[in-house]
């Protein structure tokens, strides 16, 4: 690969997979190595820098998309799309990094933890893998007097289509829907179908509780309250596992 | 029909009844839905923690508390007056299908006491499950416990419908289960393990196998005692995990010792050196042994082996083989694993095993990276590090109960 220029060239791009890889296209094509990329919700307007914005462009992403895949391979694509659902600010400089080296030296580029991008690649997709995870347990539904479990989130991460892929095998038969209240967007499942719907209008999303849902939520409390082992307490060690962010969607915890 | 009011009371007596059982692990089995409700993944879910870091996973419960059993350290034992209640299977498989579907909870686990006989009991238990498995189609996870000394027939059928069987030993000597739990039977329990081992061969039968859990501090048994016992159960019955539990007085009695708190700091020494045995490639003798018979109260068991072996250190990390790697301190399975895989392709300084994962505040002692060790002051002396690591090793030391997924 032709070696990049280093410059002081600074972009806004849309974030998104597709906004990163434009950018990429756009770099990939001029040879300009960015000093600083950043996406238009975390850029603040200084007076110092001039920052290019990239609009987004499907077909130069899907350009890129073929290119990676074909120069390295497909689970190094994978690892990058997985990565953009981090919530870390740093994020685009990072897998920008970890892909200007993995151009350089191939496939083997995930061994090549010497360099740092490598394992902040790698700090970033535990960190949304591991909350996946959390959420996959802390999801807690209520059935509406449709019946449909409903669930509230607001994870770190953007988490929800990770967590709606368990959820499609484990209530196959159900009807359910799960909001990330953080990024207005759904996961709707029905008649065996999952649907991502962005841009939604919380508000707008009325439940009223089903009459069983009493019962069962006051079961499943008195259940918490009564498995407890109160000689054994450690409310460091509990929050450790079970951090108070994640507290006011979690039933048997929240303060009411 | 039963009132909501009856099932919350019969909930709280029978969830308290059963808490003091360890275990609440979902892992091992890896169950799909097909066209029924609920799967089961292999590496286990926490979907709640209880006020001292314990992951919950299953609906804990007995079916009841009813017990014709009399161990002294048990809650439920006979002489007990407490009040007493029964749930139906129905009841019990309507609770867990509605908890399953509002993702409270992985499945359920489920014990009873001694109810009539052990085959009584055993066939309620089975009832229950059928309901689950054949009526409501769910495939969520089931652990069930095995009464000691039911029937070879009817732990078949109940091993076909859990995902995990369990009998526990409670007591890690023969002599103090006989005197704690007179009515139990050591021979009995072995038995039945190594029945369940046997039947294991059936793929479909207790996919995930059998565990057990030995009480800690209500007898006098040492730590060495302990581990080889359970590198014994480990050996010789396949078992999945031992559980151990740090005894709380909840009865008076004169067999009993009398203590302000429980042993929790010896309960997570012995579970670290589970893990050092079932993962880390340790024999227990290694860890323990007839003059030294107890873990350190303030150093863990791979800091301690390291510094009663003080002369096999250090080792080089870029070239030292797997399993050395794994007996060094503040190095663990994933970073042991990683710090293999990268230095096939490039050389490790300090700084990248920093990123790696290893903890270098106690790993420092004991590795040199490219001949060199962490810091310039060469030879390190004994003694110092015992102290340095001593003041050190007030950093929290984590319930290993949470760590499913890790």
């Amino acid at each position: 690969m032709n070696k990049f220029i280093q410059t002081n060239d600074i972009y806004i791009i849309d974030d998104s997979i597709i906004g990163f890889l434009t950018l990429v296209h756009t770099t990939y094509k001029n040879k300009r190595l960015p000093e600083k990329i950043y996406d238009e919700l975390n850029y603040k307007d200084n007076i110092f820098d001039s920052p290019v914005y990239i609009k987004e462009d499907i077909n130069k992403a899907l350009y890129m998309k073929k290119l990676i895949i074909a120069k390295l391979n497909e689970n190094i694509f994978n690892e990058i799309s997985l990565a953009i659902l981090s919530n870390n600010k740093e994020k685009y400089n990072i897998i920008y990094d970890f892909l200007y080296n993995a151009f350089i030296h191939g496939t083997k580029i995930n061994y090549l933890r010497t360099i740092k991008s490598v394992t902040d690649l790698q700090k970033l997709i535990k960190n949304i893998t591991r909350e996946s995870h959390r959420f996959k347990g802390f999801i807690r539904f209520s059935k509406t007097s449709e019946n449909v479990l409903f669930a509230k989130i607001k994870p770190d991460n953007n988490i929800l289509f990770l967590v709606a892929n368990h959820f499609k095998n484990r209530l196959k038969n159900e009807k359910w829907c799960i909001i990330d209240e953080k990024r207005n967007i759904g996961a709707f499942y029905y008649n065996n179908k999952l649907q991502i719907i962005n841009n939604l209008e919380i508000s707008s999303v009325n439940i009223s509780k089903s009459k069983e849902e009493e019962t069962y939520e006051k079961l499943w409390k008195q259940f918490y309250k009564s498995v407890n082992i109160k000689e054994r307490k450690n409310t460091k060690c509990m929050m450790n596992f079970m951090p108070k962010k994640y507290w006011e969607n979690i039933l048997e915890v929240k303060n009411e | 029909m039963v009132s909501i009011m009856d099932l919350t009371k019969k909930i709280e007596i029978l969830t308290s009844s059963a808490k003091y059982d360890a275990s609440c692990s979902s892992s091992g089995s890896s169950r799909k839905s097909g066209s029924g409700l609920g799967n089961t993944n292999a590496s286990g879910i926490c979907h709640s923690f209880t006020s001292d870091g314990r992951c919950v996973s299953l609906l804990k419960i007995l079916l009841t508390n009813i017990c014709i059993y009399d161990c002294k350290y048990c809650i439920n034992r006979r002489s007990n007056n407490i009040e007493r209640t029964i749930l139906k299977p129905d009841e019990i498989a309507d609770i867990t299908i509605n908890f399953y579907k509002r993702n409270y909870i992985e499945g359920l686990f489920l014990s009873s006491g001694i109810i009539k006989s052990p085959d009584y009991t055993i066939n309620l238990l089975i009832e229950t499950l059928t309901i689950l498995r054949k009526k409501y189609n769910f495939n969520g996870y089931i652990h069930a416990k095995t009464p000691p000394g039911a029937s070879k027939d009817l732990i078949d059928r109940l091993g076909l419908l859990a995902d995990r069987l369990s009998i526990n030993i409670e007591m890690p000597s023969n002599s103090t289960l006989k005197l704690l739990a007179p009515d139990k039977n050591g021979e009995k329990i072995f038995d039945s393990m190594k029945y369940i081992k046997e039947k294991k061969k059936d793929k479909k039968f207790t996919c995930a196998g059998q565990t057990t859990q030995m009480i800690i501090g209500a007898s006098k048994d040492n730590d060495y005692q302990i581990m080889k016992i359970s590198e014994g159960l480990y050996e010789k019955y396949k078992l999945k995990r031992v559980y151990y539990s740090a005894y709380i007085p909840v009865n008076k009695d004169n067999l009993l010792p009398s203590i302000e708190k429980p042993p929790l700091k010896r309960e997570n020494r012995l579970y670290q050196a589970d893990w050092l045995i079932r993962y880390y490639g340790f024999k227990s003798n290694e860890l323990l042994n007839e003059n030294n018979p107890n873990f350190h109260l303030h150093l863990d068991p791979k800091l301690f082996y390291a510094l009663n072996n003080f002369e096999k250190y250090p080792v080089e990390i870029n070239n030292c083989n797997y399993e050395t790697l794994l007996r060094v301190p503040g190095i663990g399975i994933t970073s042991a694993k990683k710090i293999i895989s990268t230095r096939k392709v490039v050389k490790l300084d300090f700084d990248t095993l920093k990123r790696i994962g290893v903890v270098l505040k106690r790993a420092k002692y004991f590795i040199t990276c490219n001949g060199k060790y962490f810091e310039e002051i060469g030879i390190y002396q004994k003694e110092r590090i015992i102290n340095k690591l001593l003041s050190y090793e007030t950093i929290k030391q984590l319930s290993l109960f949470g760590e499913e997924h890790e």
